[in-house]
């Protein structure tokens, strides 16, 4: 058979719904698509606990060890494409403000990559860094000059440090930068993923004394949501993280049923003489067009899914969700050619008296 | 045996398909045919008759070689391509007549625009070019029985087994299709067709009787 004879044979089953292409699309569609929408609503749920981890510092880890951090190395570890913030931390003597001399506020003495652990990484740490409550409450801004027992106190940025499990030292405190080059007591680091392997860049700011044997022990900074917590175990854990294989068999238990459901009038084309070849190619053809309308159909369901998801990263989650309707394609040209090739010429006379 | 007396025949011609002590039953039934010797030649038709399930499908499949015999041997020289036309016709729906009887003829390499005259000077041998534009599901049973012999013959067989061909024709219609049948015969090929139909018979140059007691080959000795 000729290749002009193998398109056209093609078309023509197409175009007169002999290889019923709308409903075996529809069917790709449906199948990929739902299990496409529903990894986009698992990935969702895990970015979502996530961006809840981060957004309560349980991605922070820290270690203490008094005077003993080399703040300038702590600062410098935010500059490893693995940790995003890093800053060292010391106590601080308490503080009056003409305002209120009967209270002590706490201070911290912070070093000046403190600030990007939060959020204030581009403020002037020509002043202080007041908790956004304690600057309520005192009717504080940023920019507003403060007279304290010290003398006046320029209010460089806000930050937001709320009780929801994290440390709460820095809760309610005025935080003050100072020049890396003294030792402190502590050193923080934020990092996602959180990397055990980054424990040890952390415990490398601390100096080493001879004689001491204190084991320094690195600690997560909010103890409440849990010190186990492995994001990437819980995304490649999720309930759907195989649902593109459910997608691939899907895809071929429908080719295998479109080829079926015309078995009877494959083995008589292989009788009228068609050549195994020219109809290989005239199934593929057949199911290209309806296993890719389908799996283009659940491509932008996927697409769209991902995209209203509210997901951090709505392009990779499509990137991974998207295997569903690919899969499923490839599982339908894959079940076709198997199907086909499972037909026998010798098989006519039993399909015709089972049919 | 009949075989043997006429294998010479055979030999000499373009092809042949001889049988020789063909017995043949399905697993669990009582034998359908015992020790039948045949030989068909071109330019043949051969009527293969009997009641309802004495075997006369089976023998159409042993013949073409989709089923083994159960004893016997059934020898094909020559035969190339063998084609069957069942006693229901089968065709897909939604594709016109036409299509069905141009299929063959795409498959032996022709393009469309040179199939599809070929196919309607078939289709006219069995009154059919009236109706080549209507899809199959809108064809009566007689017109999509003589569609299936058009596109068998459109395959150009050297073996055509031919199921009750004219099961399902009125008696106008039937004659044509014996008539066609004969001219099928008479180009060469080898035609075997399974008839109840008397009309049909009296057109067999030789008719294997499966309903004698023994199924022996009736009329193996005639000649054309």
């Amino acid at each position: 058979m000729r290749a002009r004879s193998v398109i056209s044979e093609a078309g023509r089953n197409l175009a007169c719904g002999t290889s019923k292409p709308l409903l075996f699309a529809l069917l790709v569609a449906v199948l990929s698509g739902v299990l496409a929408v529903a990894d986009v609503s698992a990935i969702a749920r895990v970015d979502a606990a996530a961006v809840r981890f981060q957004a309560a510092a349980a991605s922070m880890r820290g270690i203490a060890a008094e005077r003993r951090i080399d703040a300038a190395s702590c600062d410098a570890l935010a500059r490893l494409s693995t940790i995003a913030a890093s800053g060292a931390l010391s106590t601080g003597e308490v503080l009056r403000l003409d305002a209120a001399p009967m209270t002590q506020f706490h201070t911290y003495r912070v070093s000046p990559g403190f600030g990007s652990l939060l959020g204030v990484g581009g403020a002037t740490t020509d002043g202080v860094w007041v908790e956004a409550e304690l600057a309520a409450a005192l009717g504080l801004q940023a920019g507003m000059t403060v007279p304290t027992e010290r003398g006046d106190l320029t209010v460089a940025a806000l930050y937001r440090w709320p009780n929801d499990g994290r440390d709460a030292r820095l809760g309610f405190s005025i935080l003050i930068p100072e020049s890396a080059s003294e030792p402190f007591d502590e050193c923080w680091m934020s990092s996602w993923p959180v990397l055990p392997s980054n424990d040890d860049l952390l415990l490398s700011t601390a100096y080493v004394i001879p004689g001491s044997n204190a084991a320094l022990q690195v600690v997560p900074l909010n103890k409440n949501l849990g010190r186990d917590y492995d994001a990437n175990a819980e995304f490649t854990s999720r309930v759907t993280s195989e649902a593109r294989w459910f997608a691939l068999l899907a895809g071929v238990a429908l080719a295998v049923v479109a080829v079926s459901r015309r078995r009877m009038e494959y083995a008589a084309a292989l009788h009228a003489g068609q050549d195994r070849t020219s109809q290989l190619l005239t199934v593929l053809l057949e199911t290209l067009v309806w296993a890719g309308a389908g799996a283009l159909t659940g491509t932008v369901t996927c697409l769209l899914a991902a995209r209203l998801s509210g997901v951090t990263d709505w392009y990779t989650t499509w990137l991974v969700t998207v295997r569903c309707p690919v899969l499923a394609f490839i599982g339908a040209l894959l079940g076709s050619a198997g199907a086909i090739l499972c037909i026998k010429e010798r098989l006519l006379f039993r399909y015709f008296r089972n049919r | 045996m009949v075989a043997d007396e006429v294998s010479e025949t055979a030999i000499q011609s373009a092809c042949s398909v001889v049988g020789a002590g063909l017995s043949h039953s399905f697993p669990g039934t009582a034998t359908l045919f015992l020790d039948l010797d045949f030989v068909l030649l071109p330019s043949q038709i051969t009527g293969v008759c009997g009641p309802s399930g004495c075997g006369k499908s089976t023998l159409l499949s042993i013949l073409a070689g989709w089923e083994t015999p159960k004893t016997g041997t059934v020898k094909r020289d020559g035969v190339r391509h063998v084609g069957w036309v069942f006693q229901n016709p089968h065709g897909v729906a939604a594709r016109t007549a036409l299509d069905h009887v141009v299929f063959p003829l795409l498959a032996a390499g022709l393009l469309r625009a040179e199939a599809e005259p070929e196919a309607m000077r078939i289709m006219s041998l069995f009154a059919l070019g009236e109706i080549a534009q209507r899809p199959f599901s809108a064809l009566s049973g007689g017109e999509a029985q003589r569609l299936m012999l058009a596109r068998a013959v459109a395959a150009k067989p050297d073996l055509l087994l031919v199921d009750e061909p004219t099961a399902q024709l009125d008696v106008t219609t039937a004659a044509t299709v014996n008539s066609v049948l004969g001219s099928i015969a008479a180009s060469g090929a080898i035609v075997v067709i399974a008839t109840h139909d008397q009309g049909t018979r009296t057109v067999c140059d030789q008719v294997i009787d499966l309903g004698l007691p023994q199924a022996r080959v009736k009329g193996a000795r005639l000649t054309r």
